[in-house]
């Protein structure tokens, strides 16, 4: 990819590096996390647990708790606007729930469970809907964009889910209600965090081809985290493995699946199941505890293919190819 | 049970148990001077009651003894909280006084436990009738106020110590019955639990070694808010008169016998009093410092 | 015919809803109704479905941890409910469930070498020392060293949790093992490190599991026949293959069909199926899948319930059109194959995990 094609990305995190504080040590949570996302662009941010992916996106969205968090270096770019630099306040009346919405995991938390799901949906066009007020013409025009989000979604009889309450709905209903929430603002990027992990199959299909053709619908971006392989097949165009806090490899997503560099995304990718294998494969070892982790690359123990250096030199993001990136010296 | 339980806990690393403790002595005592407080009054007043034969300057005034000639003498060098209608030292009586009323608040809190807890394990543990048993003769006995249930029972059964004990317990164990129960009820159903009984672990032994254990905290909080209210009751009970009788230096009964000087002789009622009220609050702020380090949750619970 | 290790026959579960102030019976939920399942030794039998049609509950009351509301688990030969009281406890002793939470099912406040040797205490005359021994050799045989013996459930790993639950009941030698979901809620990496475990504690102590997953790609590994469930019931059975190859009902094409494929672009079956598993308390009239299924049909699918009927060789579905969803009159009407088929033969027949060192 070219530089200024990557300059004109909706989203780019620069050399982000993220440090928590805690009794046993200094965890280095991000080192040097380098991405971007595309205008109208799902990008899959995958990995398994405690390798950074949340902490990427609550970093996106300023929610990381200083302390014990401290960010060590690093750059968030929104469009034109360096996130890093703005306060707390303004993130949360100009950024958050407006020009970036999230899809949590956890479908009841998030949905205040007093309040009618039309009531919440209301709210959302009210206080974070681009330049609206109360007038009554308004309030009707937010009444059809609601239903037809809801008609979007699939969701069956959307004038009585209106008036609802949370704890009257099943899970996937709520999601779909979170992800109708999440593009109701319009918002430029959606950070979706493992939106269908607590849902069945079925469900999960389904609530995939919603979000793809939303996501085509609206031509926002998506920042889609997941550790399942079939889901981030399913739904990204482009993909990148975190390991242990860092980026190790970013690709699109057939070249990802179809030639993986990184060795930590070929053993991943077999250690999935699929219907079309009887076979898969584990990762030996385990992932490193980021205390005081070693200088080389995170990999290393585990490494089938590990080289000598890869102990004390740390691997940079290189590209190899036109749009695929690979921290790993068998390609630096 | 079968088979000694120490055993296997040698090989609990002893680390992590000490540190999880040392943080909640840490939060227990450092954080809250309240805490502090608390703890220091029972402490003293349980070591005064304890040593009250050493400390007392008249111990011979603790039961039957008449000086007429110093009859409600005012505070002073030799009687330092004054002398009572009898003559007798007051600061002697009350450290005496310590003896029964405490001796009277841990048998009272002790015994309730031991009748209340293991019905209440029972009770939450087997549904059915037995539960509803156990509940409805508990019930029966919360929804009679526990002052009035207490009176009309040692009114009953005549003022010496050991009615004044049952009085005040059998008001006082469907409490430890209502919460272990209600304990026991939401433990049974932890998947650990489960797992046990799938194993064929016998009942018996899920109860006291799953089930027990985890109550003990809620027990030990209850056990010492109550102490500080069993107190009350009973000097409650010997101020109306029909809790312990005199002699006995009780002080509750003492308070009562300084009405008729009152309020010429003002020490005859304030240091019996202010013995009352510090063990009280000492016990109070002490149960209520261990509930909130043990279990945050249970903030704003009565004993 | 010899009698299977494990005979369920028209196994029931329903549990009473109670509402209101006076705690009335309003309803009745029928969690397991009706399933019958036989296993043989050393079989992996999977039960397949999405959350809430049963599995767990099916699981649980097969190892006695719920009583049946109807039906009998028969355990080499030896019908269950009607057994004396002791000859019950020492039967169940071959039967065992692992939960699905390994963190939950361990007591918070025990050390993990109290939490294993306390089976061991329950059933055994065994000293201490004697009981130490059985349970460092079986927590070896799980992988794991003494060392994790001394922690406390929060101390460890999901992984390591997951050993310890198995450990848990391994150190009483049971025959038949109820897994339920023994690989939920771990990374894909340690997913395979578990399963192999699985493979590998079969062969060595000849064990036979009732493997409950919701997930058809880690079946297919582990399993040799599968049962899926809907609402209580079974509505597929068979060998793995046969049933992932040529499903004849629509539930376990949905099922299949909704399984993300590696693949760029996600799902693009014609079988996904729209909505929600209705709630178990208000079944759909006839038959249970009718209020999602592509095929329904008025007057059939909602006019009576279809029961579980030969489609092939121990293969059995419970659906008045399976005949259509046969592969053969599919190829007749030209509609495409299933996907699955082209990937096996590109794949070749990979040799299973654990067949290499089964006996």
């Amino acid at each position: 990819m070219n530089r200024t094609a990557e300059e004109n990305h909706l989203l780019r995190i620069k050399d982000l590096a993220l440090e928590f504080h805690t009794e046993r040590g200094n965890v280095q949570a991000l080192d040097r996390v380098n991405l971007s996302v595309a205008k109208g662009e799902v990008l899959g941010l995958v990995g398994e647990s405690g390798c950074g992916k949340t902490a990427t996106a609550r970093s996106v969205l300023g929610l990381i708790p200083c302390p014990p968090g401290r960010v060590i270096q690093g750059e968030i770019w929104l469009d034109q606007e360096n996130l890093m630099t703005l306060s707390q306040e303004v993130l949360r009346s100009r950024v958050r729930g407006s020009r970036i919405t999230l899809v949590p995991q956890d479908t009841l938390g998030p949905l205040n469970p007093v309040h009618t799901v039309g009531t919440q949906m209301r709210d959302i066009l009210k206080y974070k809907g681009r330049g609206r007020n109360g007038r009554p013409d308004r309030v009707r025009s937010d009444q059809r964009e609601i239903l037809d989000l809801l008609r979007a979604v699939h969701l069956p009889d959307p004038d009585k889910i209106l008036a609802k309450y949370p704890a009257e709905l099943s899970g996937g209903q709520r999601q779909r209600i979170l992800i109708a929430m999440a593009f109701l603002p319009r918002p430029e990027l959606i950070i979706a965090d493992e939106p269908t992990t607590a849902l069945d199959v079925t469900v999960q299909a389904q609530i995939l081809k919603i979000f793809r053709d939303l996501v085509a619908r609206g031509g926002c971006s998506v920042l889609f985290i997941t550790h399942d392989m079939g889901v981030m097949a399913a739904i990204c165009d482009r993909v990148s493995v975190m390991y242990a806090g860092q980026i190790a490899e970013t690709a699109p997503v057939r070249r990802l699946l179809e030639s993986p560099r990184h060795p930590y995304t070929v053993k991943l990718l077999e250690s999935v199941p699929s219907p079309e294998k009887r076979e898969i494969s584990e990762i030996p070892g385990t992932v490193p505890t980021l205390i005081n982790i070693n200088k080389g690359c995170r990999f290393y123990d585990r490494c089938p293919q590990r080289l000598d250096k890869c102990r004390d030199h740390k691997p940079a993001l290189t590209q190899v190819d036109e749009d695929h990136a690979v921290s790993c010296h068998l390609y630096g | 049970m079968n088979g000694p339980v120490a055993a296997p806990q040698d090989l609990a690393g002893v680390g992590p148990a000490k540190k999880l403790l040392n943080r909640r002595m840490q939060r227990l005592f450092f954080r809250d001077k309240l805490t502090g407080l608390g703890t220091v009054l029972v402490l003293v007043t349980f070591l005064s009651a304890v040593a009250a034969p050493a400390l007392s300057p008249f111990p011979e005034d603790a039961y039957e003894n008449v000086r007429v000639t110093e009859r409600l003498q005012g505070p002073g060098a030799k009687h330092w909280f004054g002398t009572d209608r009898m003559g007798r030292d007051i600061f002697s009586r009350i450290l005496y006084g310590g003896r029964v009323t405490l001796f009277i608040a841990l048998a009272v809190t002790l015994l309730s436990i031991a009748i209340g807890v293991p019905l209440g394990l029972v009770a939450g543990y087997y549904s059915g009738t037995i539960r509803e048993v156990i509940m409805r003769v508990a019930d029966i006995f919360l929804a009679i106020p526990r002052i009035i249930l207490a009176l009309s029972l040692a009114a009953a059964l005549g003022p010496n110590v050991p009615n004044v004990i049952v009085a005040l317990s059998v008001s006082f164990w469907p409490r430890f019955a209502r919460i272990v129960e209600a304990e026991t009820q939401s433990l049974r159903h932890e998947l650990y639990v489960e797992a046990s009984e799938s194993l064929g672990v016998s009942p018996l032994s899920i109860l006291f070694r799953h089930i027990f254990v985890h109550t003990l905290p809620t027990i030990i909080v209850r056990g010492t808010l109550g102490i500080g209210f069993t107190i009350l009751l009973a000097a409650t009970l010997g101020f109306i008169g029909v809790g312990v009788s005199p002699p006995t230096p009780e002080w509750g009964l003492m308070i009562a016998e300084s009405r008729e000087y009152l309020p010429g002789t003002w020490w005859y009622a304030l240091f019996p009093g202010l013995a009352i009220f510090l063990t009280v609050m000492g016990y109070t702020l002490l149960g209520d410092s261990l509930r909130d380090a043990m279990d945050p949750k249970l903030r704003g619970i009565e004993g | 015919m010899t009698v299977p290790l494990l005979d369920i026959r028209d196994l029931k579960r329903y549990f009473p809803v109670r509402s209101g102030l006076l705690h009335r019976i309003t309803g009745l939920l029928r969690a397991v109704d009706g399933v019958s399942l036989e296993v043989d030794a050393g079989e992996v039998i999977g039960i397949v479905g999405e959350s809430g049609c049963g599995k767990t509950t099916l699981g649980k009351t097969i190892q006695g941890i719920y009583r049946p509301t109807d039906g009998e688990v028969f355990l080499e030969g030896k019908p269950l409910s009607r057994l004396p009281a002791k000859e019950l406890r020492r039967l169940r002793l071959s039967l065992q469930y692992v939960h699905q939470d390994p963190l939950a099912s361990f007591d918070p406040w025990w050390p993990m070498a109290r939490s294993l040797d306390e089976p061991l205490r329950a059933h055994t005359e065994l000293p201490w020392s004697a009981r130490m021994e059985r349970v460092a050799s079986i927590v070896r045989a799980v992988g794991l060293d003494m060392e994790h013996l001394e922690r406390f459930p929060h101390e460890l790993s999901g992984g390591q949790l997951r050993r310890l639950t198995l450990a848990r009941v391994l150190v009483l030698n049971p025959r038949v093992i109820v897994l339920d979901e023994p690989t939920a809620s771990l990374d894909v990496s340690v997913q395979a490190r578990i399963l192999k475990l699985l493979s590998k504690l079969r062969s060595e102590f000849n064990l036979t599991y009732v493997f409950i997953s919701h997930d058809l790609r880690i079946v297919r590994i582990m399993c040799d026949r599968v049962a899926v469930m809907y609402l209580g019931k079974v509505v597929e059975t068979g060998p793995t293959e046969v049933v992932l190859q040529d499903p004849r009902h629509p539930y376990t094409r949905a099922l299949l069909a909704a399984i993300p494929h590696m693949t760029p672009g996600g799902p693009q079956d014609q079988n996904l199926v729209e909505g929600e598993p209705p709630s178990p308390l208000f079944l759909p009239q006839g038959c249970r899948f009718s209020s999602r299924c592509p095929l329904f049909q008025e007057g059939l699918c909602n006019a009576s319930e279809p029961a579980l009927s030969p489609v092939g060789p121990g293969h059995e579905a419970a659906c008045f059109r399976s005949a259509e969803l046969s592969r053969a009159e599919e190829a007749k009407a030209g509609i495409g194959a299933f996907g699955l088929e082209r990937a096996e033969k590109r794949e070749g027949r990979k040799m299973r995990i654990g067949e290499s060192n089964a006996s």
